[in-house]
């Protein structure tokens, strides 16, 4: 018996319980119903993973699809904790929603990944080391805003201390993110080529990225304001950072460069 | 009078050095230094600080450490384990990173052309000259925190200890590393391999391609059938006379003795019908440290997940006592 034919009757439940804990987060009076319905959600969906295991005789880690249904379940498991941590709603929807939107892909296109994937890209590694970066982007992004708020801001006002933490929070939490992103593809670089690392233009500018953000993180353990330097720092920070994701591909230093694709 | 011209020396000496502009300023010269010797000497020769080189280096820098954080109020040690310090390694190293990133690099093993070493920026001396200065800080850090050890720290642990010993382990065990792309025809053994340097080289052990099987995707018009999965059977025999017969596939190489083979290529021009399979051998002995690091190093990425700045703002900056 194939769990994957009956997923939709799991994956239609767990699904509405996530897209509803986002309204009832922000429009309840009850703090905790949001944050219930979506570890409901979980649940079920943790649920469907262990049947899965359990009639495959093997962790379901092995195709795209099966990684996929991991990653719409840490997804909707990290916004949840990481809400329940810092309390921030749009963090919690923002998660939900991704988590969503990968079980429809998994239930419009089983194996969309698969279709013409290389054979580098065919690896457990591939979905983790990319969403990590993405949800570290969305972070770091936010980061950005809150750091150019800051900016224009200037030096009035005693009411941005509010403002600061959560730009140092965004930082800590979306550059934690990216270093994971980072890491898990050194590991899968040493499966796929031999080496954790090897100064690919995009490894490169990665490393560019992670030294500027570790620059603002040391650079703040000393200061109790929040200086203009360190807003700066963010704002490079975040351009090495668009330059990585996007920008690598137009540059001339990167052609023949193992991350750029088609 | 001598004396106190070496105190008043000594304590603007210190004073600045500590300040940014300072510690930024040693990292220009030491970088400045690095492009000199590039000037004049050239790139750092392969296989300076293959081992026992790297091996002595490194111990010495421990050793220094320690020795320096135990004498006492050692304003060297304080400088060297600052704050300041690690803020000029670590712009110093953006700023090397910036050229690496925007200058178009010359393959592994050819000559550059640039006299500062800009197209061959990781064999030139202002790199790894600051990529020593950056782990012997490091270095001076984690001693520093380890002689005034607090549980309450463990995320900071996790970080800079997996952080040392992946720039250690990936960094000053690259030299060690061998690495050889093996070709191999269906039905026969090999065993030999060409270096960089066009030298027959004997591995420790053998290939022998069985068979090797290929997965196209279905062709589109005007284009080649693109690849979707290719693997060889091979068996690996040993000098140990060991004889293992296993699968090599991208993303799933294989371990013997030490050894990661890889798959590489394949005769490209036949496709499906290829008569040859290649494989990449690497030797690296410093991988399990390059490991352990990594994982160390994700821990504390997820401390900082789980933390944020919370704890750094209740513990602010510690100094040195």
């Amino acid at each position: 018996m194939n769990p994957w034919n009956d997923f939709i009757y799991l994956a239609l439940p767990a699904m509405t319980c996530w897209l509803v804990a986002i309204p009832v987060l922000y429009w309840s009076k009850h703090r905790w119903t949001g944050p219930v319905l979506s570890a409901l959600g979980l649940l079920i969906f943790a649920a469907f993973i262990g049947w899965m295991w359990v009639s495959l005789e093997r962790p379901p880690m092995r195709t795209m699809g099966e990684t996929r249904l991991w990653y719409s379940l840490f997804l909707s498991g990290i916004g949840l904790i990481l809400y329940l941590k810092w309390s921030y709603k749009w963090l919690f929807a923002f998660s939900q929603v991704l988590a969503v939107v990968f079980v429809v892909i998994n239930l419009l296109k089983p194996e969309i990944h698969s279709k013409a994937l290389m054979p580098a890209l065919q690896s457990v590694w591939f979905i983790p080391h990319v969403t990590t970066y993405m949800l570290s982007y969305a972070l770091l992004s936010a980061a950005t805003l809150a750091a150019i708020l800051l900016l224009v801001k200037g030096r009035e006002g005693a009411d941005k201390r509010p403002l600061i933490d959560l730009t140092d929070n965004l930082v800590y939490v979306g550059l934690g993110l990216f270093l994971i992103g980072l890491l898990i593809g050194a590991l899968w670089a040493k499966e796929a080529w031999g080496d954790f690392w090897s100064w690919d233009p995009k490894e490169t500018w990665a490393f560019l990225t992670a030294a500027v953000y570790l620059i603002y993180v040391h650079l703040r353990l000393k200061e109790p304001h929040m200086s203009r330097l360190a807003l700066w720092l963010l704002v490079l920070a975040f351009v090495c950072l668009m330059i990585t994701w996007k920008g690598v591909s137009y540059l001339p230093s990167a052609q023949g460069s193992v991350h750029v694709y088609g | 009078m001598g004396e106190s011209v070496v105190k008043r020396n000594n304590s603007t000496l210190w004073p600045f050095l500590s300040s940014y502009k300072g510690s930024l300023s040693v990292v220009g010269a030491v970088a400045l230094a690095g492009w000199l010797l590039q000037v004049t000497v050239g790139a750092v020769p392969v296989g300076l600080l293959s081992f026992p080189v790297n091996a002595f280096a490194l111990g010495l820098m421990v050793v220094v450490c320690v020795i320096m954080a135990f004498l006492p109020r050692c304003r060297g040690f304080s400088w060297l384990s600052g704050l300041s310090l690690s803020l000029a390694t670590l712009s110093g190293m953006a700023v090397l990173a910036l050229i690496l990133g925007l200058v178009p690099q010359v393959p592994v093993g050819s000559e550059g052309n640039s006299l500062l070493g800009f197209d061959s920026l990781l064999r030139a001396w202002p790199f790894v000259l600051l990529y020593f200065l950056l782990t012997l800080n490091l270095t001076a850090v984690i001693v520093r925190r380890f002689k005034a050890f607090r549980w309450f720290s463990y995320a900071f642990y996790l970080n800079h200890l997996g952080l040392w010993l992946m720039l250690v382990a990936a960094g000053f065990g690259a030299a060690d590393k061998q690495r050889y792309v093996m070709p191999v025809m269906e039905g026969a053994t090999e065993w030999r391999v060409y270096d960089r340097d066009d030298n027959l080289v004997e591995l420790p052990l053998a290939i022998k391609l069985n068979d090797f099987r290929m997965e196209t995707y279905p062709p589109r018009v005007g284009m080649p059938p693109e690849p979707k999965f290719f693997e060889s059977d091979v068996v690996v025999y040993t000098r140990d006379e060991q004889r293992l017969e296993r699968k090599v596939s991208v993303n799933a190489p294989i371990r013997v003795g030490g050894w990661m083979i890889y798959q590489y290529g394949y005769d490209a021009e036949r496709g499906k019908e290829a008569r040859w399979s290649s494989f990449e051998l690497v030797y690296d002995r410093w991988a399990p440290g390059t490991y352990v690091g990594l994982i160390l190093f994700v821990l504390g990425a997820l401390c900082l997940l789980w933390k944020g700045t919370k704890t750094v703002k209740l513990r602010t900056y510690e100094s040195v006592e």
